[in-house]
């Protein structure tokens, strides 16, 4: 039934939005992470793509999390001699978290998340409205 | 067929069949409102998915031949873009949520016309009590 997919397709949407906005946790969370030994490299920031791809058992394409990647972009450098992770000109190598950039991913997939529950919501009215013909 | 022979039950049916598919595929492209790539798609309007229902098909002169027209399968259509993401994305958010409460509104008006009409059908049986 097609209301039936409606509802299964939304609540895929949310959970693809879900694993991108614990991706951008594991991102912020990190974004002072150095590495220990000197020379190595620090955390490298992660990301998400989607994909939309036919879900055969439901009859409907649904949307999911194709690939958590990395962001190859280059770290930047800090002057602190006496860190453990300071090579050997003293130089020691930041992750490539921006917050700025995080912040504005998370407020984008959380008007996602919410859009897919309004038309949940918008579903599930119609449904109820379809069984009260039973009444 | 002939369009005024078509009762209002069956009328209905295929209007509540177009809104759930409606909503089928506005939930798709919200749920892909992120989705690199992904161009929304909406369904026919009514007036054409009707006329297709009730438009002649071939007539099959050996029962082996197969139907000449899928007159059930609602025809959806690629929508053009009114906004485009770097990513090639082509979903306005507002604009599929608008669409999803004119859905709402449809079937919420069809619902009502159907329970009307079978009240109509139960005053006419002296079953008066109906709502």
């Amino acid at each position: 039934m097609d209301i039936d997919k409606a509802l299964t397709i939304s609540a895929r949407g949310m959970d693809a939005q879900t694993t991108r906005l614990r991706v951008i946790a594991e991102n912020l969370a990190n974004q002072d992470t150095t590495a220990s030994k000197p020379g190595a490299d620090p955390y490298r920031r992660k990301t998400v793509t989607f994909e939309n791809t036919m879900d055969r058992q439901l009859g409907a394409p649904t949307v999911h999390v194709k690939d958590i990647g990395h962001d190859d972009s280059e770290f930047t450098l800090r002057y602190d001699r006496s860190h453990p992770a300071a090579n050997a000109e003293g130089y020691v190598k930041l992750p490539n978290v921006n917050s700025l950039v995080e912040i504005m991913d998370m407020r984008e997939a959380e008007r996602s998340y919410s859009a897919n529950l309004s038309v949940m919501q918008a579903t599930r009215g119609m449904l109820s409205r379809t069984l009260e013909l039973l009444k | 067929m002939d369009p005024t022979q078509i009762s209002l039950f069956e009328l209905a049916k295929q209007r509540l069949a177009w809104a759930g598919k409606r909503q089928e595929l506005l939930a798709q492209n919200i749920a892909n409102a992120n989705t690199p790539g992904y161009r929304p798609r909406d369904m026919q309007p009514f007036a054409a998915t009707l006329a297709r229902a009730t438009s002649t098909a071939p007539v099959r002169t050996q029962p082996n031949h197969l139907p000449g027209s899928a007159a059930d399968a609602p025809q959806t259509v690629t929508v053009r873009a009114s906004t485009h993401a770097v990513n090639g994305n082509e979903v306005a958010l507002d604009e599929q949520l608008e669409k999803v409460a004119d859905t709402e509104t449809t079937q919420s008006l069809v619902t009502t016309i159907y329970k009307a009409y079978l009240g109509l059908f139960n005053l006419a049986l002296g079953r008066a009590s109906t709502s």
